[in-house]
């Protein structure tokens, strides 16, 4: 039945390098358009002014890239809800009352956010760890951009942006991982320390640090200033590929001594096939446990598209959309139950690829 | 630096007098700014700012001069060094100027640089209208209509329609 089926966004596809450790990466560029107070400061009129000036001068790239133009006025709050969760808009942006805009890929490889803290955010999104590609995707789609809108720039420090942790390249570099092993095993505190050491900053994706819901960790580049894009690329790399060897190497160690890795990911999916209540957080934290027990071959089943599928399905806007309407958080989670039990049982499964 | 005042302590506060119609500031220790009466007890004119507080770090040492945080407004968007302190947002690109010197400590502190690197980008090929022009036309605009003056709204109107299809051909 074509309703019933989940599409995965490129974010969470589960494809690219080293993605049984690493979900995506996610380059984004701030920018700002001369002659304009950045965003935060602009009255109404203003950023009314912004929004039609880069919707007309960006309205041919985004014929030739396929980006659909949002006006977030005009897109309901679940919709905008959606849009959040699958991570094509900030919250700020969501939750914000000037007029502002995003323009999206259908496949969520690529947006551009209007008049969030910077005039301009461009992000780019790839599975696994592929720093490499996003980041020469995100300065393509930088430079035609930059053919259309003169950039707020300065030769001494670069592009300016509204906050000084931004200036200069104006590039984030994030990338999520998945750490249960180094959790597990309690080394993650020493890995998010030496992750730091490398000027890099580590936080929950969901919460913060080492009670990070569903061992889910942000690891992203600090510093914009000074360093080189490429340079930024490499040294994030790094850093990635030291935690994701990290990651493995504990993950091993439990190949000898199984037991409780298998016991843990067979209860999981123990509560995931027939319980009537899930709250999000339960679902991402036994989505986790399965997931280990998976890629070390302990259970057989389910697929770990699947166990992405539930994962998009643990966000209330998703689930909301499903039966279109808004939810209680009671009703979330008994919904929520419904459709884990129904992607378990293969009814809900994406395209036939 | 030394607090100006007694020569001794660290300066770590910026105190401003209002003499006449300008704003004198020197930097002093926390004591002699309370001697000075920076806390409010004498003079209601002057001001105390704590620059420790910037972002969170230690204290600042900045010497008084160009884009040092002396109350001065951004001439491009009329933001004070305050302001930016509350929100830990600038205003507009001018005040990568109006507020350098205390922006390169920041820059110290969070970013260890204070040279960009990276990336130059290219010029637009085709400029659009200029976005300053195209605002003071819409506040022109909003004020002729709410006074009722319709025909000069129409006016208005017509040119920033011409301005903005300008950019399309």
């Amino acid at each position: 039945m074509a309703d019933d089926t989940i599409q995965l966004d490129e974010w969470l596809s589960g494809r690219g390098p080293e993605s049984d450790v690493v979900y995506c990466t996610r380059v984004r560029l701030a920018r700002n358009v001369e002659g304009f107070t950045f965003s935060p400061r602009q009255d109404a009129a203003e950023a009314d002014t912004l929004v039609q000036t880069v919707h007309k001068a960006l309205a041919p790239i985004a014929r030739d890239h396929g980006l659909r133009w949002l006006d977030l006025r005009e897109v309901p709050g679940l919709e905008r809800q959606v849009l959040v969760e699958r991570h094509l808009i900030s919250r700020e942006l969501e939750a914000s009352d000037r007029p502002r805009a995003v323009l999206v890929a259908e496949d969520g490889r690529e947006c551009l956010m209007v008049n969030e803290e910077d005039h301009l955010r461009l992000q780019v999104f790839r599975s696994g760890l592929d720093a490499q590609s996003a980041c020469a995707a995100a300065e393509g789609f930088d430079d035609e951009v930059a053919e259309v809108l003169p950039y707020a720039f300065s030769s001494r420090l670069g592009f300016l942006t509204s906050c000084p942790t931004n200036t200069g390249t104006g590039l984030r570099i994030s990338v999520m991982v998945h750490l249960p092993a180094l959790v597990l095993t309690k080394e993650i505190d020493k890995a998010t320390m030496a992750i730091q050491e490398m000027n890099m900053t580590v936080r929950g994706f969901f919460g913060e640090g080492s009670h990070a819901v569903g061992d889910l960790f942000q690891v992203s580049n600090q510093r914009t200033l000074g360093e080189s894009e490429e340079q930024i690329l490499q040294a994030l790399d790094r850093a990635v590929s030291a935690l994701v060897r990290w990651e493995r190497k504990q993950r091993e160690e439990f190949r000898d001594r199984p037991l409780y890795v298998e016991d843990q990911a067979n209860r999981a999916l123990g509560v995931l096939t027939h319980a009537r209540i899930l709250s999000s957080e339960e679902t991402i934290n036994l989505i986790s446990k399965l997931r280990l027990g998976r890629l070390l071959d302990f259970v057989p089943e389910p697929s770990l598209e699947d166990l992405n599928r539930i994962f998009l399905l643990t966000q209330p806007g998703h689930l909301q959309r499903k039966v279109g309407r808004e939810l209680l958080p009671g009703e979330r989670d008994r919904l929520r139950s419904e459709w884990v039990r129904r992607i378990l049982r293969g009814e809900a499964g994406g395209d036939a690829d | 630096m030394r607090c100006q005042i007694c020569q001794k302590n660290p300066a770590t506060i910026h105190v401003l007098d209002l003499v006449g119609t300008e704003w004198v500031g020197r930097w002093t220790c926390e004591d002699c700014a309370r001697g000075e009466g920076a806390d409010g007890g004498q003079d209601p004119l002057k001001v105390i700012k704590f620059f420790g507080q910037i972002l969170g770090g230690q204290a600042a040492t900045a010497p008084l001069g160009k884009g040092t945080a002396s109350g001065d407004a951004c001439p491009g968007c009329g933001m004070t060094y305050e302001q930016f302190q509350q929100t830990k947002r600038l205003g507009c690109p001018r005040c990568y100027e109006t507020f350098q010197v205390d922006l390169e400590q920041i820059f110290m502190r969070v970013q260890e640089n204070v040279l960009h690197r990276g990336k130059v980008p290219g010029r637009p090929k085709t400029a659009p209208p200029t976005p300053l022009e195209l605002r003071r036309l819409h506040e022109q605009l909003g004020r002729a209509v709410e006074e009722e003056r319709f025909e000069e709204a129409a006016r208005l109107r017509d040119k920033i329609q011409e301005l903005s299809r300008g950019d399309e051909g």
